[in-house]
């Protein structure tokens, strides 16, 4: 379980101080999907990348299992929280069995020939064994998708973190990613899911957070259970 | 008869001096190479440390801005006297134009590492890979790849820099040819030969680094 407590984050822009989060408390459990929801602007990859631990300087308190974030070493954090990127960030001039065996080969120490079999198994159950020996510019969106996905879960998290993953899918490949993610969740990974696709998010919907002006704003704990007028409806729009 | 004549005349001669630079070069290449790709990344965005990396950019600076000839004036002349040691002009040469060319090289590996995306050092972040496997695994591999064609061109013009160092009487190539004229006043042949085998060089040079920009070019689409 991972739990964020109190989040609070400043910025400093154009010589301004901007509070990036403002007492933001979350917790993420196995096995559900949690959405991020909210405006641009709102919070959610700044409270992304606190959790991922790409934001360093912030009040407040990370836990995971009741063990501080901030205590983690880099194995230790890679293995047990993953993030795709909204960019995906992929290597370039690497394959795609080369960006997800690297990690592999580097952080859990695996041979080569280990890292690369690892690296097959996980791009084969996302479909996507046939591409390994591709360049990532080589791919489409969504199978660049894939291999973020791929690359982060290699490392077997157990808290996978993605931040807008939708914005650059046409609507069979969100769906597909949808399907993926519901998968991941019924072996037990925490998924984060920052969101602004509303079609997407009904998708996959399971609880959710609505963030604004980097507060949270709303809890839904069992989408069931939330009346019409509370403000994530009206957000999603039904 | 004539072309036969000149090259069992000056031949031999002319080879010594091209043996000569092509030591120089490669022993220049590699201070360059190692020395720049350091200072490069030192001086890089993402690994600036506070007063290393500003005492490089202000060398870097005085190198790139005070000709050659002159820093090897220096070199050869100056240093000896300050440091109270003795230099040969092999060693103030190398020593000159390695640090020179290397000043050249920090300035591409530094354009070239600031030309990564901040995201890849967060994808490494992310991945639990040490900044040392950072740099070695994800940074100079992708940073190699985008700079190569400038750092074969930096290479090409230390070659060609090399003949600068026939000034403190370095006995490469263009100082051979200088002391043929100098006893037979017959310059042109001399220097057509000696230009010939700059050229040669050089097309080697380029005929190596098209090679290496299609080995290590990726896939874009």
């Amino acid at each position: 379980m991972l739990c964020a407590e109190k989040i609070n984050v400043l910025f400093k822009q154009n010589n301004k101080i901007i509070q990036g989060l403002k007492s933001v408390s979350v917790t993420f459990f196995p096995g559900r999907i949690t959405l991020l929801l909210g405006k641009s602007g709102a919070g959610k990859t700044t409270l992304l990348r606190c959790l991922a631990g790409l934001e360093k300087n912030f009040d407040g308190q990370i836990t995971l299992d009741n063990q501080d974030t901030k205590q983690l070493t880099p194995k230790q954090r890679a293995t047990k929280i993953g993030l795709v990127f909204q960019q995906l960030n992929l290597f370039p001039h690497m394959t795609v069995l080369a960006n997800c065996a690297l990690p592999l080969q580097k952080v859990l120490l695996l041979s080569r020939e280990q890292a690369e079999q690892k690296a097959c198994a996980v791009l084969a159950e996302l479909g996507m064994e046939t591409l390994a020996q591709c360049y990532p510019a080589q791919l489409s969106g969504g199978q660049q998708q894939r291999v973020a996905l791929a690359r982060a879960l290699g490392l077997g998290p157990k808290i996978l973190l993605l931040d807008e993953p939708t914005s650059a899918l046409d609507p069979e490949n969100s769906l597909i990613l949808a399907q993926i993610l519901k998968q991941l969740c019924t072996q037990g990974i925490a998924v984060v899911i920052s969101c602004q696709d509303m079609t997407f998010a009904k998708m996959v919907l399971d609880r959710a957070y609505l963030l604004d002006g980097g507060q949270m704003i709303e809890r839904t704990e069992n989408v069931a259970d939330v009346g019409e007028n509370a403000a994530l409806m009206r957000f999603l729009g039904t | 008869m004539v072309a036969l004549n000149f090259i069992y005349e000056y031949g031999p001669l002319l080879m010594r001096g091209v043996v000569m630079t092509i030591q120089l070069w490669l022993c220049c290449m590699v201070i360059s190479l190692c020395v720049g790709l350091v200072w490069g990344l030192l001086r890089s965005n993402a690994l600036r440390m506070a007063g290393i990396s500003n005492l490089l950019d202000v060398i870097t600076f005085v190198l790139r801005g005070v000709p050659f000839y002159v820093q090897l004036l220096i070199a050869y002349f100056v240093l000896p006297e300050f440091l109270g040691i003795n230099l040969s002009p092999f060693a103030a040469a190398l020593f000159s134009l390695g640090l020179c060319s290397a000043s050249y090289v920090s300035q591409i590996v530094r354009g070239g590492m600031n030309a990564i995306a901040q995201g890849q050092w967060e994808a490494c972040f992310v991945l639990g890979l040490t900044k040392v496997q950072t740099i070695r695994y994800v940074m100079i591999p992708h940073l190699l790849r985008t700079i190569l064609p400038m750092l074969t061109g930096e290479l090409d013009q230390l070659l060609k820099t090399t003949s600068i160092v026939s000034a403190i009487g370095v006995m490469e190539l263009t100082r051979v040819g200088m002391n043929i004229i100098a006893r037979d006043m017959n310059p042109l042949p001399v220097y057509l030969a000696v230009a010939v085998m700059y050229l040669a060089a050089s097309s080697v040079l380029t005929i190596v680094s098209g090679y290496l920009e299609r080995r290590v070019r990726y896939a874009v689409r």
